[in-house]
C-alpha cells in the first residue's frame, strides 16, 4: 500500500517540477541496406526508417497522455553512415544524408543521429569522405546529426582526424554563416562516443546494438533543481553529503519514471527496451539549468572556485541514484553543461565568470564536454583543433566520454551574441584566450598513444 | 460449526483498544481472521473478521465486546459473514489508477468525484481524505476499466470544478510504484 506522502511527493513532481522524459530515441540498424546503386541505397534507408519508426511519435504522445507525463522529443539514431554508405564518395553520402532528412521528416521525429564515423585510430576512405561532406550535409539538411569519434582510451588520439575536424567546423560554420554558424550545433566531436547515447547531437546506433532498439532519456535538471530548492527551503540547513542524498533520491524516482515509460514504449512498437540515459539535459527554459543546480548548492557565482567541486558532487548522485532505479543504464549517463542551452550557463560566459578553461576543468567531472559554445567567427582551425585535442585527452585518460561542439560565429567577436533558436538557446560568444598560437603542435598530426591504465586486461 | 462474523467497532482513540479487543475475543473462545484498523481526528475505527464456537450468538460477541470498554465507550456492531473463506483472487478487470484531489475545501467535492466515478464504472478501492482549514486533500487508489480512455477521463475530471482552486490528477498506480517502491519491477521486463 502506498503511503500518503508517498504519493504527494510523486504528484509534485509530476505537476509542479514538470517531470517529462527529454528523449525517446529509436536506434535502427541500417548495415542490411548497403548496395553498390546509390538510388537503390537510398530506397532501402527510406523504406527501413519509415517502416520502423512511422509509430514512434504517435505510440509516444498515446503513452505520454495516458501517464501524464510528457515526452518532449522522439527521435531516430542509425548506424555510422560512414559504413552504410562506404564507398559512395561524397556525392553519395549527401544524397544519403538527404534521405535520412526526408525520412525523419516523414515520421516526424525532429532529429536524426548518426550521420558518423569512428576514426579513433585511423580513418577510412569512406569516413574521410564522411568528414570531408559535413560542411554541404549540414548546411543542406534540418533534422541530420552528425558525430565523429576522433579519441578513445584503447585506442589514443587520432591527431590527424582533430586536426582536420578543426578546419571542417570552420568550413560548417561559414556554410551556415546567415545561421550564426548554427550548423556546427549539429556536429559533436568525440573521445569514448557512446553507442547507446539517446541524446543529440551525438546519438548513433552502435555495431553491438539490436536491429532496432528503444532508449531514454530521463527528465531535465528542473526536477532536480526544485526538489533541492524544497529541501533546503526546509530550514534543515543541510551539509552537503545531505544535499547530495537529496539528488540522489530525486534522480532514483526520475530514472524510474524514464524507464518506466520507456519500456511502455518499446513493448508498444515492439522493439527491445535499451538503456535509461541518466544525463540531466538542461533547455533554455528558466528553471530548468545544471547551472540553477550549482547556484542552488551555494555557487553563487557560477565558474567562481567550488563549481567544479558542486558539479563534482551533482554528477556522482545523480548516477548512484539512478544505477540503483534501473539495470539498463547507459549512453552518457552525467550532467551536461551545454552553455547556450542553459541559461544560467549562458548568463555566466556572458558575464564574464564563466571562462573556456574553468569549463573545460568542469567537463573532467561531468559528461559531456566543451558543448554549444559560441567563439569568435575568426578563430583559426588549429586552435579549434586544439581545444578538440585536449577535451579528448581529459576523455581518454580519464577512460570517460568528452566531446566537443564549438560553434565559430562568422563576423562576430567575443561578447557579443550569438542566437541559435529554440532547444539550442543563444550564448555569449566566448574568449578564447592565447588564440592561434596551437599551430605548432596541431601540425605535427600522427596520433597521440593510448594512455598506460587502456593496457588492463 | 463455527461462526464466522465481521466486527466494527468505533470509539474515542485511546491507548490499549486493540488489546481490549482481541482479550475480549479470545475469551470469548474466537479467533481474530483478519483486521484493519486506523485512526481519525482522534477517533479509533477498527474492521475485523473472526471465527467464534459454533453456539455463540451474535448479541453475546457484541456484548462482549462493549464490556470490554468503559461505559458507553466502545460502539459495536457485529454481522454474521456470507462465507467463512476469502473468494479466490479475482483478475482485476482494469487498471489501478491514483487519483488525487488538492486544494480549497468545499462541500460537494466527495459526492461530485464519486457519482463521476459510479458512472464510468470506475470502482474505489481505498480512500483517504482530511481538511485543514480551509485546504482539502483526497487520494484514492481507483480500478479503471481498460475500455475507458483515461485521457477523457483526465479531461473529465478537471471539468469537474472549473474555475475554482481544486487540483485534480488521475495517474497510473505504476508511476507510484515505480518511484516509491524499490523492488519495483516493471510488467513489461
Amino acid at each position: 500500500m502506498l503511503r500518503t506522502e508517498d504519493i504527494l511527493r510523486t504528484v509534485r513532481m509530476l505537476q509542479e517540477e514538470n517531470l517529462d522524459v527529454r528523449t525517446v530515441t529509436l536506434g535502427i540498424n541500417l548495415m542490411d541496406c548497403s548496395s553498390p546503386d546509390i538510388d537503390q541505397l537510398c530506397q532501402k534507408i527510406e523504406r527501413k526508417l519509415v517502416n520502423k519508426a512511422n509509430r514512434l511519435v504517435s505510440v509516444c504522445n498515446d503513452i505520454a497522455g495516458a501517464y501524464g507525463i510528457p515526452i518532449v522529443n522522439k527521435r531516430m539514431a542509425v548506424s555510422p553512415i560512414s559504413s552504410v554508405a562506404a564507398g559512395h564518395g561524397e556525392e553519395g553520402l549527401l544524397a544519403v544524408a538527404h534521405t535520412l532528412d526526408r525520412a525523419a521528416r516523414e515520421v516526424k521525429v525532429d532529429l536524426v543521429g548518426g550521420y558518423t564515423a569512428l576514426v579513433q585510430k585511423g580513418a577510412t576512405p569512406s569516413e574521410l569522405a564522411l568528414m570531408r561532406s559535413l560542411p554541404v550535409v549540414l548546411s543542406q539538411t534540418e533534422r541530420v546529426c552528425s558525430s565523429v569519434n576522433v579519441a578513445s582510451t584503447k585506442a589514443g588520439i587520432n591527431m590527424d582526424a582533430v586536426k582536420m575536424m578543426g578546419r571542417i567546423i570552420l568550413d560548417i560554420a561559414r556554410f551556415t554563416a546567415d545561421r550564426d554558424g548554427f550548423g556546427c550545433a549539429k556536429l559533436v566531436v568525440f573521445a569514448n562516443i557512446p553507442e547507446d547515447n539517446p541524446f543529440m547531437a551525438g546519438a548513433y546506433h552502435g555495431y553491438g546494438e539490436p536491429e532496432c532498439v528503444v532508449n531514454i532519456g530521463v527528465s531535465g535538471p528542473g526536477v532536480v533543481k526544485r526538489a533541492l530548492e524544497r529541501f533546503i527551503a526546509m530550514g534543515k540547513s543541510p551539509d552537503l553529503g545531505q544535499v547530495a542524498e537529496e539528488i540522489k533520491t530525486t534522480s532514483f524516482r526520475v530514472t524510474r519514471v524514464g524507464e518506466l515509460i520507456g519500456r511502455e514504449v518499446a513493448s508498444a512498437l515492439g522493439f527491445p527496451f535499451g538503456i535509461v540515459d541518466l544525463s540531466l539535459a538542461p533547455t533554455p527554459k528558466m528553471g530548468d539549468s545544471v547551472g540553477e543546480i550549482l547556484q542552488a548548492m551555494g555557487i553563487t557565482v557560477l565558474g567562481a572556485p567550488g563549481s567544479t567541486a558542486a558539479l563534482a558532487l551533482l554528477n556522482d548522485a545523480v548516477k548512484k541514484g539512478g544505477l540503483f532505479a534501473s539495470s539498463s543504464v547507459g549512453g552518457m549517463s552525467g550532467a551536461f553543461i551545454p552553455v547556450s542551452e542553459d541559461r544560467a550557463l549562458a548568463h555566466a560566459v556572458q558575464q564574464g565568470t564563466l571562462r573556456l578553461e574553468k569549463l573545460e576543468a568542469m567537463t573532467s567531472v561531468c559528461s559531456v564536454g566543451l558543448d554549444m559554445i559560441a567563439i569568435p567567427g575568426d578563430t583559426d582551425a588549429d586552435t579549434i583543433s586544439a581545444i578538440i585535442a585536449d577535451e579528448a585527452a581529459i576523455g581518454m585518460v580519464n577512460n570517460k566520454t568528452t566531446g566537443v561542439r564549438l560553434i565559430p560565429v562568422p563576423g562576430k567577436k567575443a561578447g557579443d551574441m550569438a542566437v541559435f533558436g529554440g532547444l539550442f538557446g543563444e550564448a555569449a560568444i566566448i574568449d578564447i584566450p592565447t588564440v592561434g598560437t596551437s599551430a605548432p603542435f596541431v601540425a605535427k598530426g600522427g596520433r597521440i598513444p593510448a594512455p598506460l591504465h587502456s593496457l588492463n586486461n | 460449526m463455527p461462526a464466522h462474523v465481521v466486527i466494527s467497532l468505533m470509539s474515542r482513540d485511546r491507548v490499549g483498544i486493540i488489546a481490549a479487543v482481541a482479550k475480549s475475543i479470545f475469551s470469548l473462545g474466537g479467533t481474530i481472521c483478519a483486521i484493519s484498523q486506523t485512526v481519525m481526528d482522534e477517533y479509533f475505527t477498527i474492521l475485523l473478521t473472526a471465527d467464534f464456537p459454533g453456539d455463540s450468538s451474535l448479541d453475546a460477541v457484541r456484548q462482549g465486546l462493549e464490556a470490554a470498554g468503559a461505559p458507553g465507550e466502545f460502539h459495536v456492531s457485529v454481522r454474521q459473514r456470507e462465507s467463512a473463506r476469502p473468494r479466490p483472487p479475482q483478475a482485476r478487470d482494469g487498471d489501478g489508477f491514483v487519483l488525487t484531489l488538492t486544494g480549497k475545501d468545499r462541500p460537494d467535492i466527495i459526492s461530485r468525484v464519486s457519482a463521476y466515478l459510479a458512472g464510468r464504472a470506475i470502482n474505489i478501492i481505498d480512500l483517504f481524505a482530511h481538511t485543514r482549514g480551509d485546504a482539502f486533500l483526497l487520494i484514492g487508489q481507483v480500478v479503471v476499466p481498460r475500455d475507458q480512455d483515461i485521457m477523457q477521463l483526465q479531461i473529465d475530471l478537471k471539468g469537474l470544478w472549473k474555475d475554482y482552486p481544486l487540483a485534480v490528477h488521475l495517474q497510473h498506480e505504476d508511476i507510484f510504484a515505480a518511484t516509491n517502491e524499490i523492488a519495483f519491477t516493471h510488467s513489461k521486463i
